[in-house]
């Protein structure tokens, strides 16, 4: 049975539509990624599922439930973001506590392991840790409550490295150790590649993709070689992204050809290799040919 | 598929627990604001007027009274109600399990608390006044206290509490709908002018408006009516705006 539901679901601020008629469905304990460009709806989405904000049309159901104003969704949600508010008298180990009053499977001696591990001491105030130590905190407890549906929008702001891999790998530890439905949204898509089950990418007010980030990754195979060389050969094929770095161009083009096919590009000299989750989430979002590069390539023939 | 599930009176209890915890400040504030009205302001109110029946007899007549504290615990109810819809507040209650009915209700049940205390320490804040009063010589005071007139001292501090309870809902449910739009400070300033020019403009209706439909009323009982009334009504509209608030919104 799905956790999440959506039916035609559509969010509109004023007259402009941030979501048209989505529909998707999400599985009860698997990781998804939710991904798409700056603006698209990913927090919106988010918050319409934590039901923190209205959908203006269509049905929406977490746990069977209308997510505005229900209290076991609420119970069993948490929404981990840089918006989260905590009050400025209170020191971290006293927002702990809240915490142990409010979610039934908190785990404060995880959470206090954790925090002591990122260097967060427990006598702190929330207010004047930095951005990625605020960071830290918001997502250790979203970990360490345990709620069967835990969502993250964009966790690892202002992180450094070293934190954003901890994060990443003290996530997939305790989700193997207690399954749940876990959505992640990121823009750094190449890190959180290994944890993800299910890709959802949103795209122009509507969903572009949602399936398992295999079948992603097959949609896509990607081409290296001479820019002459490509353009001879596999002229034929819909190219989703070029980029050239140093002598040798690179081609995304969709994953539809022959063996025959195949064998003939190879022997022109062309190296054809799969793509990576993260190339392909660039290619479906990054506007087609060239992105940003030709913004300044038309400047300079002007 | 999921496990807890939270009666609506157990997570408002929470989360009025969690407020407390949270807005201890607001109770420093009032402590500091009540030093500041005794300490200051009260000589203020304090008025001596000689009457002189010629020798070999002459009384001054001082009255003290805490209405310096009264009008300070008031203003104070008004801004923690007004306080308590701010966008950071919705956004710390929200960061726990809450919906918008257990945040007003918790929201509610800090008020009460908050009224309590507001109430019992200003009328206590009287009997400071009184020892104050008695360091000067030659002092015959006259007054109800608590073992005189236990009756009248307790139906003081309820009727304290209720104008505090009642100060802070108006305060929460102006905020709630300036929260809801900014058009209703424009409303609200308008409303202002029109109910100070009808209340204190004109001299001679001390029998009539809102203020005496409260404080004119002698019966304890139409009293306490008056205000579940009122702050049913206020209960009502606030909730009407905060049940449909969208939260960490920007």
């Amino acid at each position: 049975m799905p956790v999440i539901t959506l039916e035609n679901v559509t969010k509109r601020y004023r007259s402009t539509t941030i979501l048209d008629q989505l529909n998707l469905e999400i599985r009860e304990n698997t990781i998804t990624g939710l991904i798409g460009r700056n603006g698209v709806g990913k927090t919106t989405l988010m918050k319409m599922i934590a039901g923190f904000i209205k959908e203006s049309d269509g049905e929406l159901r977490v746990f069977g439930e209308r997510p505005f104003n229900s209290l076991s969704v609420s119970a069993n949600m948490i929404f981990v973001d840089d918006m989260m508010g905590f009050p400025d008298a209170m020191t971290l180990e006293d927002l702990l506590l809240e915490f142990n009053r409010f979610y039934e499977n908190w785990d404060g001696e995880l959470a206090k392991r954790l925090l002591k591990y990122f260097r967060l001491p427990l006598t702190l105030n929330h207010r004047v840790l930095s951005k990625g130590k605020r960071s830290t905190f918001n997502a250790i407890v979203g970990i360490a409550a345990r709620c069967p549906l835990t969502m993250f929008d964009e966790p690892i702001t202002g992180m450094d490295a070293g934190a954003r891999s901890d994060f990443y790998r003290a996530l997939l530890k305790d989700y193997l150790a207690h399954p749940r439905t876990i959505l992640l949204s990121s823009h750094h898509m190449e890190e959180m590649e290994d944890l993800l089950e299910d890709i959802l990418l949103i795209e122009g007010k509507g969903i572009a993709f949602h399936s398992s980030i295999t079948e992603l990754q097959e949609k896509f195979i990607k081409f290296q070689g001479k820019e002459n060389v490509l353009k001879q050969y596999a002229n034929q094929y819909a190219v989703i992204h070029r980029t050239s770095t140093g002598p040798l161009t690179e081609w995304i083009v969709d994953n539809e050809h022959t063996k025959a096919e195949l064998t003939e590009l190879k022997q022109a000299g062309i190296r054809v290799s799969a793509v990576s989750a993260s190339e392909a989430y660039l290619a479906m979002t990054g506007q087609t040919r060239g992105g940003v590069d030709d913004v300044f390539d038309t400047m300079e023939y002007e | 598929m999921y496990s807890t599930q939270w009666s609506m009176n157990e997570l408002a209890t929470r989360q009025f627990l969690f407020k407390l915890n949270a807005n201890g400040a607001i109770f420093t504030m009032l402590i500091i604001l009540q030093i500041l009205a005794t300490v200051f302001i009260s000589g203020a109110f304090t008025s001596t007027y000689t009457n002189d029946w010629g020798e070999p007899i002459s009384f001054d007549f001082t009255s003290i009274t805490n209405d310096s504290q009264v009008g300070l615990t008031l203003f104070w109810a008004f801004i923690v109600g007004f306080l308590l819809t701010s966008a950071a507040q919705r956004n710390e209650s929200f960061s726990f399990v809450t919906n918008r009915l257990t945040f007003q209700l918790a929201n509610f049940y800090f008020f009460c608390t908050a009224a309590l205390l507001g109430g019992v320490t200003t009328v206590l804040l009287g009997s400071v006044m009184k020892i104050v009063a008695m360091f000067q010589d030659n002092m015959i005071i006259e007054t109800s206290g608590l073992l005189s007139s236990p009756l009248d001292f307790f139906s003081r501090i309820f009727a304290m509490t209720a104008y505090t309870l009642l100060l802070m809902l108006v305060g929460y449910t102006l905020g709630s709908l300036i929260q809801w739009s900014k058009l209703f400070v424009a409303l609200f300033g308008v409303m202002w002018y029109a109910f100070t020019q009808s209340t204190f403009g004109i001299a001679d209706n001390e029998n009539s408006g809102l203020l005496y439909f409260f404080h004119g009323e002698t019966s304890i009982l139409l009293f306490t009516l008056k205000i579940v009334g009122a702050i049913a009504v206020l209960f009502a509209i606030s909730f009407f705006v905060t049940n449909r608030l969208e939260v960490r919104n920007p």
